[in-house]
Protein backbone atom coordinates (compact mmCIF):
# COMPACT_ATOMS: atom_id res chain seq x y z
CA UNK A 1 0.00 0.00 0.00
CA UNK A 2 1.48 3.37 -0.96
CA UNK A 3 1.30 6.78 0.66
CA UNK A 4 -1.74 7.83 -1.36
CA UNK A 5 -3.69 4.68 -0.47
CA UNK A 6 -2.90 5.22 3.21
CA UNK A 7 -4.02 8.81 2.96
CA UNK A 8 -7.31 7.98 1.25
CA UNK A 9 -8.06 5.18 3.67
CA UNK A 10 -7.36 7.38 6.68
CA UNK A 11 -9.50 10.16 5.22
CA UNK A 12 -12.36 7.76 4.57
CA UNK A 13 -12.16 6.37 8.13
CA UNK A 14 -12.11 9.87 9.66
CA UNK A 15 -14.98 11.09 7.51
CA UNK A 16 -17.00 8.00 8.30
CA UNK A 17 -16.73 8.73 12.02
CA UNK A 18 -17.13 12.49 11.56
CA UNK A 19 -20.31 12.16 9.52
CA UNK A 20 -22.03 9.96 12.07
CA UNK A 21 -24.57 12.10 13.82
CA UNK A 22 -24.15 14.96 11.33
CA UNK A 23 -27.31 14.06 9.47
CA UNK A 24 -29.37 15.47 12.33
CA UNK A 25 -27.67 18.83 12.01
CA UNK A 26 -28.28 18.91 8.27
CA UNK A 27 -31.93 17.92 8.66
CA UNK A 28 -32.46 20.60 11.28
CA UNK A 29 -30.71 23.22 9.12
CA UNK A 30 -32.93 22.29 6.18
CA UNK A 31 -36.02 22.68 8.33
CA UNK A 32 -34.77 25.91 9.91
CA UNK A 33 -34.66 27.44 6.44
CA UNK A 34 -38.29 26.50 5.76
CA UNK A 35 -40.71 23.62 6.15
CA UNK A 36 -39.85 20.88 3.67
CA UNK A 37 -40.97 17.49 2.50
CA UNK A 38 -38.57 14.55 2.57
CA UNK A 39 -37.47 14.96 -1.07
CA UNK A 40 -36.66 18.63 -0.43
CA UNK A 41 -34.72 17.81 2.74
CA UNK A 42 -32.68 15.23 0.81
CA UNK A 43 -31.98 17.74 -1.95
CA UNK A 44 -30.99 20.42 0.57
CA UNK A 45 -28.59 18.11 2.41
CA UNK A 46 -26.91 16.86 -0.74
CA UNK A 47 -26.67 20.24 -2.44
CA UNK A 48 -25.59 22.30 0.53
CA UNK A 49 -22.98 19.79 1.65
CA UNK A 50 -21.64 19.64 -1.94
CA UNK A 51 -22.39 15.93 -1.96
CA UNK A 52 -20.31 15.23 1.16
CA UNK A 53 -23.48 14.11 2.94
CA UNK A 54 -25.87 11.75 1.26
CA UNK A 55 -28.94 10.13 2.71
CA UNK A 56 -31.58 7.65 1.69
CA UNK A 57 -35.20 8.74 1.88
CA UNK A 58 -35.94 5.75 4.12
CA UNK A 59 -33.28 6.92 6.54
CA UNK A 60 -34.76 10.43 6.52
CA UNK A 61 -38.27 9.11 7.19
CA UNK A 62 -36.95 7.00 10.05
CA UNK A 63 -35.17 9.97 11.61
CA UNK A 64 -38.12 12.31 11.11
CA UNK A 65 -40.50 9.82 12.76
CA UNK A 66 -38.11 9.61 15.70
CA UNK A 67 -37.80 13.40 15.96
CA UNK A 68 -41.56 13.79 15.71
CA UNK A 69 -42.00 11.28 18.53
CA UNK A 70 -39.50 13.31 20.59
CA UNK A 71 -41.39 16.52 19.84
CA UNK A 72 -38.61 18.39 18.04
CA UNK A 73 -40.14 18.06 14.57
CA UNK A 74 -43.73 18.02 13.39
CA UNK A 75 -45.46 17.99 10.04
CA UNK A 76 -48.49 19.38 8.32
CA UNK A 77 -50.13 17.83 5.28
CA UNK A 78 -49.41 19.64 2.05
CA UNK A 79 -50.37 19.24 -1.57
CA UNK A 80 -47.94 17.14 -3.57
CA UNK A 81 -46.94 18.35 -7.00
CA UNK A 82 -47.37 14.80 -8.26
CA UNK A 83 -48.91 11.80 -6.60
CA UNK A 84 -50.42 11.76 -3.11
CA UNK A 85 -50.37 14.53 -0.49
CA UNK A 86 -47.00 15.05 1.09
CA UNK A 87 -45.91 15.78 4.62
CA UNK A 88 -44.25 19.15 5.18
CA UNK A 89 -41.94 18.84 8.15
CA UNK A 90 -40.97 21.77 10.35
CA UNK A 91 -39.06 22.42 13.57
CA UNK A 92 -41.16 22.86 16.68
CA UNK A 93 -40.19 25.60 19.18
CA UNK A 94 -38.21 23.04 21.23
CA UNK A 95 -36.54 21.83 18.01
CA UNK A 96 -35.50 25.39 17.16
CA UNK A 97 -34.17 25.93 20.66
CA UNK A 98 -32.30 22.62 20.50
CA UNK A 99 -30.67 23.56 17.20
CA UNK A 100 -29.74 27.05 18.39
CA UNK A 101 -28.20 25.76 21.61
CA UNK A 102 -26.34 23.00 19.79
CA UNK A 103 -24.92 25.48 17.27
CA UNK A 104 -23.95 27.94 20.00
CA UNK A 105 -22.12 25.24 21.92
CA UNK A 106 -20.59 23.17 19.13
CA UNK A 107 -20.45 25.05 15.84
CA UNK A 108 -19.81 28.73 16.55
CA UNK A 109 -16.51 27.85 18.25
CA UNK A 110 -15.16 27.33 14.73
CA UNK A 111 -15.92 30.99 13.95
CA UNK A 112 -13.51 32.27 16.62
CA UNK A 113 -10.84 34.29 14.79
CA UNK A 114 -7.96 32.07 15.88
CA UNK A 115 -9.69 28.82 14.84
CA UNK A 116 -11.19 30.36 11.74
CA UNK A 117 -7.71 31.50 10.69
CA UNK A 118 -6.33 28.01 11.25
CA UNK A 119 -9.12 26.46 9.19
CA UNK A 120 -8.48 28.92 6.36
CA UNK A 121 -4.72 28.27 6.44
CA UNK A 122 -5.26 24.51 6.46
CA UNK A 123 -7.58 24.80 3.49
CA UNK A 124 -5.09 27.09 1.67
CA UNK A 125 -2.18 24.74 2.39
CA UNK A 126 -4.15 21.75 1.13
CA UNK A 127 -5.18 23.56 -2.04
CA UNK A 128 -1.53 24.25 -2.81
CA UNK A 129 -0.09 20.88 -1.83
CA UNK B 1 -45.34 6.93 23.40
CA UNK B 2 -48.03 4.87 21.68
CA UNK B 3 -49.73 2.41 24.02
CA UNK B 4 -49.59 -0.29 21.36
CA UNK B 5 -48.34 -0.15 17.77
CA UNK B 6 -49.85 -1.65 14.62
CA UNK B 7 -47.05 -4.21 14.44
CA UNK B 8 -47.65 -5.22 18.05
CA UNK B 9 -51.36 -5.73 17.29
CA UNK B 10 -50.42 -7.83 14.25
CA UNK B 11 -48.01 -9.83 16.39
CA UNK B 12 -50.67 -10.38 19.09
CA UNK B 13 -53.11 -11.68 16.47
CA UNK B 14 -50.46 -14.00 15.01
CA UNK B 15 -49.51 -15.23 18.48
CA UNK B 16 -53.20 -15.83 19.25
CA UNK B 17 -53.60 -17.91 16.10
CA UNK B 18 -50.44 -19.92 16.85
CA UNK B 19 -51.60 -20.47 20.44
CA UNK B 20 -55.01 -21.77 19.30
CA UNK B 21 -53.37 -24.15 16.80
CA UNK B 22 -50.93 -25.22 19.51
CA UNK B 23 -53.78 -26.09 21.89
CA UNK B 24 -55.55 -28.11 19.19
CA UNK B 25 -52.29 -29.98 18.50
CA UNK B 26 -51.64 -30.49 22.22
CA UNK B 27 -55.17 -31.77 22.70
CA UNK B 28 -54.73 -34.25 19.84
CA UNK B 29 -51.30 -35.54 20.91
CA UNK B 30 -52.30 -35.92 24.56
CA UNK B 31 -55.47 -37.77 23.60
CA UNK B 32 -53.56 -40.13 21.33
CA UNK B 33 -50.76 -40.35 23.94
CA UNK B 34 -48.09 -39.54 21.37
CA UNK B 35 -45.73 -37.61 23.66
CA UNK B 36 -43.09 -36.89 21.04
CA UNK B 37 -45.84 -34.90 19.30
CA UNK B 38 -46.39 -32.91 22.50
CA UNK B 39 -42.72 -31.92 22.53
CA UNK B 40 -42.74 -31.22 18.81
CA UNK B 41 -45.81 -28.99 19.01
CA UNK B 42 -44.26 -27.11 21.97
CA UNK B 43 -41.06 -26.51 20.03
CA UNK B 44 -43.06 -25.41 16.97
CA UNK B 45 -45.13 -23.05 19.15
CA UNK B 46 -42.03 -21.46 20.65
CA UNK B 47 -40.28 -21.16 17.26
CA UNK B 48 -43.29 -19.65 15.48
CA UNK B 49 -44.03 -17.11 18.22
CA UNK B 50 -40.34 -16.20 18.47
CA UNK B 51 -39.96 -15.77 14.70
CA UNK B 52 -43.15 -13.73 14.33
CA UNK B 53 -42.01 -11.57 17.27
CA UNK B 54 -38.67 -11.13 15.54
CA UNK B 55 -40.34 -10.19 12.25
CA UNK B 56 -42.87 -7.71 13.64
CA UNK B 57 -40.33 -6.41 16.14
CA UNK B 58 -37.90 -5.67 13.32
CA UNK B 59 -40.61 -3.76 11.46
CA UNK B 60 -41.56 -1.95 14.64
CA UNK B 61 -37.99 -0.87 15.30
CA UNK B 62 -37.60 0.39 11.75
CA UNK B 63 -40.65 2.60 12.33
CA UNK B 64 -39.65 3.82 15.80
CA UNK B 65 -36.78 2.34 17.84
CA UNK B 66 -38.44 2.23 21.26
CA UNK B 67 -36.17 0.73 23.90
CA UNK B 68 -38.97 -1.22 25.55
CA UNK B 69 -40.32 -2.71 22.29
CA UNK B 70 -38.70 -6.13 22.78
CA UNK B 71 -40.10 -6.36 26.29
CA UNK B 72 -43.56 -5.38 25.04
CA UNK B 73 -43.44 -8.18 22.45
CA UNK B 74 -42.43 -10.64 25.15
CA UNK B 75 -45.18 -9.40 27.46
CA UNK B 76 -47.74 -9.61 24.65
CA UNK B 77 -46.86 -13.22 23.83
CA UNK B 78 -47.10 -14.09 27.54
CA UNK B 79 -50.50 -12.41 27.91
CA UNK B 80 -51.90 -13.89 24.69
CA UNK B 81 -50.75 -17.37 25.63
CA UNK B 82 -51.95 -17.01 29.23
CA UNK B 83 -55.40 -15.64 28.38
CA UNK B 84 -56.10 -18.13 25.58
CA UNK B 85 -54.86 -21.06 27.67
CA UNK B 86 -57.00 -20.11 30.68
CA UNK B 87 -60.06 -19.70 28.43
CA UNK B 88 -59.24 -23.05 26.82
CA UNK B 89 -59.23 -24.78 30.19
CA UNK B 90 -62.42 -23.01 31.18
CA UNK B 91 -64.43 -23.80 28.08
CA UNK B 92 -62.89 -26.84 26.34
CA UNK B 93 -64.58 -29.79 27.97
CA UNK B 94 -62.45 -32.88 28.53
CA UNK B 95 -59.13 -31.16 27.82
CA UNK B 96 -56.55 -33.79 28.69
CA UNK B 97 -53.77 -31.49 30.03
CA UNK B 98 -53.88 -30.51 33.70
CA UNK B 99 -54.36 -26.99 35.01
CA UNK B 100 -51.29 -27.53 37.19
CA UNK B 101 -49.03 -27.84 34.14
CA UNK B 102 -50.42 -24.56 32.81
CA UNK B 103 -49.78 -22.84 36.14
CA UNK B 104 -46.19 -24.13 36.14
CA UNK B 105 -45.67 -22.97 32.54
CA UNK B 106 -46.99 -19.50 33.35
CA UNK B 107 -44.92 -19.31 36.51
CA UNK B 108 -41.67 -20.12 34.69
CA UNK B 109 -42.54 -17.87 31.77
CA UNK B 110 -43.52 -15.08 34.17
CA UNK B 111 -40.16 -15.45 35.91
CA UNK B 112 -38.35 -15.20 32.58
CA UNK B 113 -40.42 -12.12 31.72
CA UNK B 114 -39.50 -10.53 35.03
CA UNK B 115 -35.81 -11.20 34.43
CA UNK B 116 -36.15 -9.75 30.93
CA UNK B 117 -37.72 -6.64 32.41
CA UNK B 118 -35.08 -6.22 35.10
CA UNK B 119 -31.97 -7.10 33.11
CA UNK B 120 -32.64 -5.75 29.64
CA UNK B 121 -34.80 -2.67 30.11
CA UNK B 122 -32.59 0.43 30.05
CA UNK B 123 -32.92 2.74 33.05
CA UNK B 124 -35.01 5.89 32.83
CA UNK B 125 -31.87 8.03 32.63
CA UNK B 126 -30.69 6.03 29.60
CA UNK B 127 -33.73 6.84 27.47
CA UNK B 128 -35.71 9.86 26.39
CA UNK B 129 -39.42 9.35 25.66
CA UNK B 130 -38.83 5.63 25.40
CA UNK B 131 -35.89 5.81 22.95
CA UNK B 132 -32.37 4.90 24.00
CA UNK B 133 -30.15 8.00 24.10
CA UNK B 134 -27.66 6.24 21.78
CA UNK B 135 -30.37 5.61 19.19
CA UNK B 136 -31.66 9.17 18.95
CA UNK B 137 -28.90 10.84 16.92
CA UNK B 138 -27.32 7.74 15.36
Amino acid sequence: MNYNDDFLELLAAWEETYKKGQLTLWIFLALKESSKCVEEIKLFVEEQSYGAMSCEEQSLYRNLRKFQHLGVVDFEPGKGTRGPDRKNYFLTPIGRKLLKTFIDRNITIFFKPRISKLLKHTSYAMDNS
Amino acid sequence: MPWITVNQIRFALTAALVTVVFHFALNYFLTTEWYAGVWLSSICFFTLVFLSGWYFGYKDKAALPLAIAAFRFHLLSFLVFGIISILWYAFAAGYPSSLRSLKISLLFWGGALLIHGIVYLPGRNQRIKGIRRDDIFD
